[in-house]
């Protein structure tokens, strides 16, 4: 994937698509209720097109992608698609908005005007016995 | 090689045959006419290593291990592929004039039938089958008394706000013999309810319970032999 996707942020920092999606991969994960980011059949194929192209995403889009998580820009408007499995001592309800929260706020902190932000709960399981 | 410049036909030779027709048979020897017309003899040899250039870019893409997909990769899809067909289709967490400018908030059916099997699992007369989830329409009145969606009704939300998606389940089950079904199955359904309100998150609005068999304790799991049918926009787990 390339580097060269860099995106202006609030600060001035230039902050490039997958370092963008990284910094909320990781924040992800640390959110309350998360157990893992689940791969999905779109995120993979996205992720082997831009092994092969450099880039995800059709003209006028960039995109980055991890397991997970793609985010990708286009007319000004940053979206997200987040697949998430939940541990059941929490409401998956409530993890999945929590989840939409930080990642709009991730992406206006860097400095992007937030889309749809598309959060989906693919596996529910208890974490401890 | 001699071509005409028609611009509406470029393809043509001197000779008059066109440059695909002597493109098509390139692998062939030349025919009667291509024996002796020049014009043939030349596009011959121009596309006689066009044809060798292209063969060798061929041959070359095929022995480039960077163009070839790591089988590890593959695999990898495969299990995911089947990982997103055992999961069934997404139903929303939440519904109602949702701010669609936020993004959707889905579930997969599988993950509210796995909450619904593990509380099955904790009966231990029971022994959950199948199991499928559907979304219920919510119903919404609007002031002037006009319903939308569904049989009920209620007040519509706001704009802008959203409620917890209606649920129902079915699930089929075997119980052991002799035992009051109908007080099993409503202390099934009431903990089904409560578990997937605090894990999920969704409205349980109906639980159909459907008592298939009674098995013997003896026997292995009888669902083991129980295929899954799925059926259209459900999912059966």
């Amino acid at each position: 994937m390339s580097d060269a996707t860099s995106l202006p942020a609030a600060n001035g920092a230039p902050v490039t698509m997958p370092t963008l999606t990284a910094t909320i991969a990781h924040a992800v994960r640390t959110t309350p209720g998360v157990v893992r980011l689940e791969p999905s059949m779109k995120n993979s194929l996205n992720r082997l097109i831009a092994k092969g192209t450099g880039r995800v995403g059709g003209p006028g889009i960039s995109a980055a992608g991890v397991d997970g998580i793609v985010v990708s820009t286009r007319d000004g408007l940053t979206t997200a698609t987040v697949d998430i499995a939940t541990d059941t001592a929490y409401t998956a309800v409530n993890v999945a908005v929590a989840v939409q929260h930080t990642v709009r706020e991730l992406l206006s902190s860097h400095g992007h005007e937030p889309g749809p932000v598309s959060v989906s709960v693919l596996s529910v399981e208890p974490t401890t016995p | 090689m001699a071509v005409t410049s028609n611009s509406t036909d470029t393809t043509t030779l001197g000779c008059g045959r066109d440059v695909d027709d002597v493109w098509s048979h390139i692998d062939n020897p030349p025919d009667a006419h291509e024996t002796t017309c020049p014009d043939c003899q030349a596009a011959r040899a121009d596309l006689a290593s066009l044809n060798a250039a292209t063969q060798q870019m061929v041959k070359a893409d095929l022995d480039d291990p960077t163009l070839r997909i790591d089988p590890a990769v593959l695999d990898n899809i495969v299990a995911i592929a089947r990982s997103e067909v055992r999961r069934g289709s997404k139903i929303p967490l939440r519904q109602g004039s949702e701010g669609q400018f936020e993004g959707e908030l889905m579930i997969s059916e599988h993950s509210i039938a796995t909450v619904v099997r593990r509380v099955s699992d904790t009966v231990p007369e029971v022994e959950a089958r199948r199991c499928r989830i559907r979304l219920t329409p919510r119903t919404h009145r609007f002031p002037g008394g006009q319903e939308t969606e569904g049989a009920g009704a209620e007040p519509g939300p706001a704009l802008g706000t959203t409620r917890p998606s209606q649920v129902s389940i079915d699930l089929s089950v075997t119980v052991l013999p002799h035992l009051a079904i109908g007080e099993l199955v409503d202390s099934l359904r009431n903990l089904i309810i409560l578990t997937v309100t605090a894990e999920i998150g969704v409205e349980v609005t109906r639980v159909d319970i459907t008592v298939e068999d009674i098995h013997d304790p003896a026997e292995g799991d009888p669902g083991d032999d129980q295929p899954d049918v799925n059926g259209q926009g459900s999912a059966d787990v």
